[in-house]
């Protein structure tokens, strides 16, 4: 085997010696990348369901709160201390409404405009010249 | 390089080092591969492996307008591990012991605790201290003001715990979730496999921080969460009767005192308040008695409210008419062949007619119509009407209440029977009897859960009216309620219930106590049931008080001094709150709506 003979066949060997390996350690490095992009993914993930059972929790919370200070005792309780005086309604201030109230309530607005507004309508014979 | 150091000894020499050291390695590995395997994946597998339960969220109790009556929410158990503490962060303690109501003596003195209890013989070091709790249930935004201090080593544990925003309200119809999360009482109880929900999992590996690896979950189950539960109980309607019973307590000092409302024409509950009550939130502070629901576990003789099932059965069998008189003034009656004496009489008559008996609420009326009906037909109409048998309500230990067959009778039950005396009956049964006239003859089952509906909303089930069976005729129905309509007329018995332009029916009671045997002078009974408006009955209310009468006049608490007015008062909120209209067309009424208001004549409310 001469020199340059001995040469082609040594690059040879470590064209495929070091092909393979750039090879596997490419695939080695984009399966640890891949793997990583996973875990960061997955961590993401857990946080965001974190963040959800957090808003859940707040919700619970607030829905509970919220409940507690519309109980009509506690509304009583602010209506004394803020001196708001609401009672509730009387008997006598309210009436029942029977049939269409919308109806009656426009049938009664006719009747008021029909006796306050309207002119009653005279006809005058014109001149002639 | 020197020949002498390539010698071919010392070459062997580093051959066989290498080898060795190869070897050894070997050895190492085959050891920990092949021999310790099973222990040590045992090891990796508890110290990385990872299992995760997810609670479900427990769903929530609503009221029929999507009120809330239980809710759950977290609570922070808040400690500290002595082995994390810094001495850096000291000065931040009394902020800590402030935010946490202890004191800096308290947390010095958990701080300084690093091992658990004494060394035990058997165990030569003592444990070290994990985690040494400092306050219980603390509210989340409490916690968050803790973690803002960043005081390493503080942390916390959260639980679920069951809220109660309305507190008394409702207590023994919602019942309580107890502190080791077992429903125990109530809708939680009778609800649970609804409102509890479907725990998730997952499995997964963590970090030698104990920190979960998300990337390696293996298998993971989904949390469903627990469903919310709709009542067709309204909070407005509760609050009524619970502030009445509040009234009847300051007024009364009643030893007991129960009021049902229900929808006369679904049987639905809209409230049910029972006096003792107690706070669902400190439900482990009530006295076990007060956790009872009166209103379907104690059981009293109904007395004259029991009047309705002899007055509906001689109608409804045709034995009578309304106008049918009695001779109410003799003492004795032939019966069957027998002489028998009859009950005393508080409104003595020389003749009642069927609507006087009801109206006047005469004994001697009730037990004439219970033996012209026979000892068969009496004991068929109160089964009928549902006595000495549950009612169906779901839950709370409903009892059957006690009703004997004729067989067992006595000679004298027939006299006894009509008049609501030899029967006892849970609140809720003579509840639903006069329900059954109001809804024109038919018995329907108490219902209180109107809808269940997932966490999102969408409508899992839809709870119809049950009616049971018919009692009695529509026309029978009506006649009665007519015929109770006379009891809140000015010459009835509790005009004190009667609601000016409404149609109200009722029937009082007033009943004797057994105590020790024997019927009391002196502890009473009071109740009124009835419905309105009487044509076209909306609303059915029960108003059961007992033992009024220390502070009543005379000492005796009558039905329509004590219950009555309750009553009345419930009808007139209910009347605007649920917009019950009187039946008949009242001038009133037409007149709002034709005559224009005065400027500046509206009210303030």
């Amino acid at each position: 085997m001469n020199k340059s003979a001995a040469n082609a066949f040594i690059n040879q060997v470590l064209v495929y010696t070091l092909a393979p390996l750039l090879f596997a350690g490419s695939i080695g490095c984009g399966t640890v990348w891949l793997r990583h992009e996973i875990s960061l993914a997955a961590n993401r993930n857990k946080n965001l369901q974190a963040s959800l059972a957090d808003v859940q929790r707040h919700l619970d919370r607030l829905t509970a709160e919220i409940a507690a200070a519309e109980n009509p005792d506690a509304l009583i309780r602010l209506n004394s201390e803020m001196r708001l005086g609401l009672v509730p309604p009387r008997s006598e201030q309210s009436v029942p409404v029977f049939g269409d109230a919308r109806r009656q309530l426009a049938d009664r607005r006719s009747r008021e405009l029909l006796a306050t507004e309207t002119q009653p309508v005279v006809f005058r014979r014109g001149r002639t010249r | 390089m020197s020949r002498g150091f390539a010698s071919n000894h010392r070459i062997v020499v580093l051959a066989g080092g290498i080898f060795l050291c190869f070897g050894v390695l070997a050895a190492r590995l085959v050891s920990l591969h092949v021999l310790d395997r099973d222990e040590l994946l045992k090891y990796v597998e508890q110290a990385r492996r990872s299992f995760v339960v997810d609670n479900a969220r427990r769903g929530n109790i609503r009221d029929a307008r999507g009120e809330i009556l239980a809710a759950s929410r977290t609570l922070i158990d808040v400690g500290l591990d002595p082995h994390m503490l810094r001495p850096a962060d000291e000065a931040r303690w009394p902020a800590l012991a402030q935010l946490l109501g202890v004191t800096v003596t308290d947390l010095r003195a958990a701080a300084a605790r690093r091992t658990v209890g004494t060394p035990a013989a058997e165990e030569p070091e003592a444990r070290p201290m994990q985690w040494i709790k400092l306050a219980s249930e603390v509210d989340e935004g409490v916690y968050e003001k803790v973690m803002e201090l960043k005081i390493r080593g503080i942390y916390g544990n959260r639980i679920y715990r069951r809220f109660y925003p309305h507190k008394t309200l409702a207590a023994h119809v919602i019942g309580y979730v107890n502190k080791e999360g077992a429903p125990a009482a109530g809708v939680e109880h009778y609800m649970d496999f609804f409102l509890r929900g479907q725990n998730g999992w997952r499995e997964s590996e963590r970090d030698g921080r104990r920190q979960e690896r998300a990337e390696f979950r293996t298998r993971e189950v989904p949390t469903i969460d627990g469903c919310d539960v709709v009542l067709s109980l309204d909070t407005y309607v509760q609050h009524v009767i619970e502030e009445e019973l509040q009234h009847l307590k300051e007024t009364y000092e009643p030893q007991k005192a129960t009021v049902i409302v229900s929808d006369a024409n679904t049987g639905f509950i809209l409230g049910l308040a029972n006096l003792p009550t107690f706070d669902l939130n400190e439900f482990n502070q009530a006295p076990l008695d007060v956790l009872r629901n009166y209103a379907v576990t104690d059981v009293l003789e109904p007395g004259s409210t029991f009047k309705i099932v002899a007055a509906s059965g001689a109608l409804n069998e045709r034995l009578v008419t309304p106008n049918s008189a009695f001779d109410c003034s003799e003492a004795e009656a032939d019966y069957h062949g027998r002489h028998l004496r009859l009950p005393r009489d508080d409104h003595p008559s020389q003749e009642l007619t069927v609507a006087g008996i009801i109206s006047h609420s005469s004994n001697r009326g009730a037990v004439h119509l219970g033996m012209l009906l026979g000892d068969q037909k009496m004991y068929d109409y109160a089964r009928a009407f549902g006595f000495g048998a549950k009612t169906g309500f779901p839950f709370g230990g409903e009892v059957d209440g006690l009703l004997a067959p004729p067989k067992h009778w006595d000679g004298l039950t027939i006299t006894r029977l009509p008049m609501g005396h030899a029967i006892a009956a849970t609140p809720m049964q003579i509840h639903y009897a006069m329900a059954a006239i109001a809804n024109g003859g038919v018995l329907l089952r108490p219902q209180l859960i109107r809808q269940v509906r997932e966490a999102n909303g969408d409508l899992v089930f839809d709870f119809a009216d049950q009616p049971r069976r018919r009692v009695i005729s529509e026309a029978t129905a009506r006649t009665m309620a007519r015929l109770l309509m006379g009891v809140t007329s000015p010459e009835g018995t509790a005009p004190e219930a009667a609601i000016p332009d409404y149609e109200v029916a009722g029937k009082t009671g007033t009943t004797q106590k057994i105590i020790d045997g024997r019927y009391s002078e002196r502890h009473h009974i009071a109740s009124f049931i009835g419905f309105f408006p009487a044509t076209r009955p909306e609303v059915v209310i029960s108003v059961i008080v007992d033992d009024a009468d220390a502070r009543c006049p005379r000492g005796v608490a009558y039905g329509a001094k004590v219950a009555a007015p309750v009553f009345k008062r419930i009808a007139e909120r209910l009347i605007q709150y649920r917009d019950i209209r009187p039946v008949a067309d009242l001038p009133r009424a037409r007149l709002a709506m034709q005559t224009p208001a005065a400027p500046g004549a509206g009210g303030r409310w």
